[in-house]
């Protein structure tokens, strides 16, 4: 256990009995692992039945058609007329993460409706309105259909899983740009250790969108080959899609439904760089005050984790801020096994805190993990050694941190524990 | 830990704001939206008297429904104008929605968290009852929670077509609150935790808020029809808390889209 010493946590642990991820990586939690394993990397120019577009950057897209059978299943009890036309491809994404999610942690329909859910959701694009024909046709002073705009409103990611999962409780859309994924797993923690819920889904979910590709290829953050985290020669990220989906609930709640859990929450943290709208402070300072303030949360400020699954975009200020605010947190550097699976994702954005606390827990769980896809060279410039692709490394603990860092200064991290 | 947290300062800032002098320069490019939300997070935190709080023990909180839509459609527009690839960085980057809470953390040297929930029903109850956990938690010292709508031209003309109407009911407005653990501060009142639960409407009922009423702050009253009607009510409702001892403890704020409690204490 890592030296761990439990000084007890402040909060009640909180159980994950649910695991459920669509992406560009992986349809599924399984088939992510297996293709993260087996270094099978899903980058490609961007398809067109997502959007049009004459730049070269390719990106990790999720299949056309993202609403898998599980999410019919459970859709097909919970919401009879629904119309997979009638909601985003970023609620489709949740919607599938969500499904596999429930199924594993043997939540029933009935189940959800019977008590409060609380439903905590990270996403960038999912919350904005992006519907370029309208706009044209509204700014040209022609007076489009609305259905649009109601589209916009009835797309709050949060409150369209409620709609469609028939449940009611508290709901959150947490819009901290690519922490928010993060972000919503330790809201929903809190959320069930002060009792404002007693089941929660959290997670977080970002279809690809044209706006953002534009905006990362204009602030000259993208690469045009799949992205090399941590490695010498890195140029920048590839834009993903997908969703990483939870299914929280409190120790007692679980037990009581006679659930294994498969880990637990002990630890939340996030803090603000106050630095740059877009780039990291260099030193990584409000990562740094996230680390510690998670260490503070799971009650032991000297754990020194199994595994660091990074944010790892792969742009040369993220991973020498994050690199370094590791080194700081943890000095004897080659102790940390720290990897970043954006090189089998692309980068998901609102999504990518979600998607990586799942590869984190996978990863304790079998005791193991891959390298990081796309690192073959590490910089030697960073201020440690991440553990590059070639590498299948062995974990001695059962806990770990994912962490995220985000446009706007906004860092998180979770502290995530293993169930044997 | 479970400290009591009270409501130590509130700021609704004037339609008529100006920004002050130390921010001129660091707003020029911010759009309203992110000007709003530090102009009235700035003018909160100048209420309160000087502490040595560090800056990772204070935090920022926003809530909102709409968020910078209006930047949004500036930056799709600049796509649309200017072509693949150069879309406008500045535009692009004040267009996520948290970039207003990245401006109030850099401008006012908050390092705790910073975050942003978006919503179409009470997003500032959501952020104020985050806020308040993590005050009462002891996780931080003092949390800064910011109600914000700038709405965009688009939407309200969405607005006037669904119903028919020549005057959209919104206004830009920007309220913050700032909370504080009991023992360490003067204030209002306590906060002792809000309750939400949602229910499905069709997506209309969320920009009309037709019916949406508060209760306990005297008579059941009816709030404009606008998303931050209930967050100047309640701003005004706490602000009189303790000099009208006829108030309820218990307000609750009801509407087609769900049901909120939030709960007082003298």
């Amino acid at each position: 256990m890592d030296g761990r010493i439990d000084k007890g946590s402040p909060l009640a642990p909180v159980a994950v009995t649910g695991m459920g991820c669509m992406s560009g990586g992986g349809t599924d939690v399984n088939s992510l692992w297996q293709n993260l394993a087996q270094t099978v990397i899903n980058c490609h120019p961007v398809p067109e039945y997502l959007f049009k577009t004459i730049l070269d950057y390719p990106v990790f897209a999720a299949p056309a058609n993202c609403f898998s059978e599980s999410a019919r299943l459970l859709v097909a009890e919970t919401a009879p007329g629904f119309k997979q036309e009638s909601v985003s491809r970023t609620v489709l994404l949740t919607c599938s993460a969500a499904a596999e999610a429930l199924q594993q942690a043997g939540v029933s329909a009935d189940y959800l409706r019977s008590v409060r859910v609380g439903i905590v959701l990270g996403t960038t694009v999912g919350c904005t309105f992006h519907n370029e024909e309208y706009y044209s046709a509204w700014r040209s002073g022609l007076e489009p259909d609305l259905g649009p705009v109601q589209f916009y409103l009835a797309g709050n990611v949060a409150s369209a899983m409620h709609r469609i999962l028939g449940t009611s409780g508290p709901s959150a859309v947490i819009t901290n740009a690519c922490a928010s994924g993060t972000d919503a797993i330790g809201v929903a923690r809190n959320w069930l250790a002060s009792g404002q819920c007693d089941i929660a889904i959290a997670g977080g979910a970002d279809e690809l969108s044209r706006v953002a590709y534009n905006g990362f290829v204009s602030l000259m953050l993208g690469d045009k080959n799949p992205c090399r985290p941590f490695n010498a020669d890195r140029k920048g990220l590839n834009l993903g899609e997908g969703a990483g989906v939870v299914v929280l609930e409190r120790q007692d709640e679980s037990a009581t439904r006679q659930c294994r859990p498969l880990g637990w929450v002990r630890g939340y943290g996030s803090a603000a760089d106050a630095w740059h709208p877009t780039a990291p402070h260099p030193e990584g300072r409000g990562l740094k005050a996230a680390l510690r303030q998670a260490l503070r949360d799971c009650g032991d400020v000297k754990l020194v984790p199994a595994l660091i699954n990074a944010h790892g975009t792969g742009t040369k200020a993220n991973d020498r801020a994050e690199t370094a605010a590791l080194a700081a947190i943890f000095p004897k550097t080659a102790e940390l096994v720290v990897v970043s699976t954006k090189g089998i994702t692309g980068h998901t954005l609102g999504a990518a805190g979600g998607i990586e606390a799942i590869f984190t827990l996978m990863a304790l769980r079998a005791g193991q993990t891959p390298g990081t896809v796309g690192c073959l060279e590490p910089d030697p410039e960073l201020s440690l050694l991440p553990v590059i692709q070639t590498e299948n490394r062995q974990l001695h603990g059962s806990w770990g941190i994912s962490q995220s860092l985000a446009f706007g200064g906004g860092n998180s991290a979770l502290i995530l524990e293993a169930a044997p | 830990m479970n400290v009591p947290v009270i409501v130590s300062a509130i700021e609704q800032l004037p339609r008529d704001y100006v920004v002050p002098d130390e921010l001129v320069r660091d707003l020029r490019r911010a759009d309203a939206f992110i000007q709003m939300a530090v102009v009235s997070a700035f003018a909160a935190v100048s209420r309160l008297p000087a502490d040595k709080l560090q800056p990772e023990e204070v935090g920022v909180f926003i809530g909102t429904a709409f968020g910078p839509l209006e930047t949004n459609f500036e930056s799709l527009g600049s796509l649309i104008d200017d072509g693949e690839g150069h879309i406008s960085p500045t535009l692009f980057s004040h267009s996520v929605y948290n970039a207003a809470a990245g401006y109030v953390a850099r401008l006012l040297d908050i390092r705790g968290p910073a975050m942003t929930i978006t919503n179409y029903g009470w997003p500032f109850l959501i952020a104020m009852e985050e806020a308040r956990l993590a005050v009462a938690s002891g996780r931080i010292g003092r949390a800064v929670v910011i109600g914000v709508e700038t709405y965009s031209a688009l939407l309200a003309d969405a607005y006037r077509r669904f119903f028919q109407v020549e005057t959209v009911p919104w206004e830009r407005s920007a309220v913050a609150w700032v909370l504080e653990p009991a023992g360490a501060a003067k204030g209002f009142c306590r906060l002792q935790g809000i309750n939400i639960k949602e229910f499905e409407v069709e997506p209309a009922d969320l920009l009309t808020r037709r019916g949406e009423t508060l209760t306990g702050c005297g008579a059941v009253s009816e709030l404009a029809r606008h998303p931050m009607a209930y967050v100047s009510a309640l701003s005004e409702a706490v602000m009189s808390f303790d000099k009208l001892p006829q108030l309820s403890n218990c307000w609750s704020i009801k509407a087609s889209f769900g049901l909120a409690e939030i709960n007082l204490d003298r």
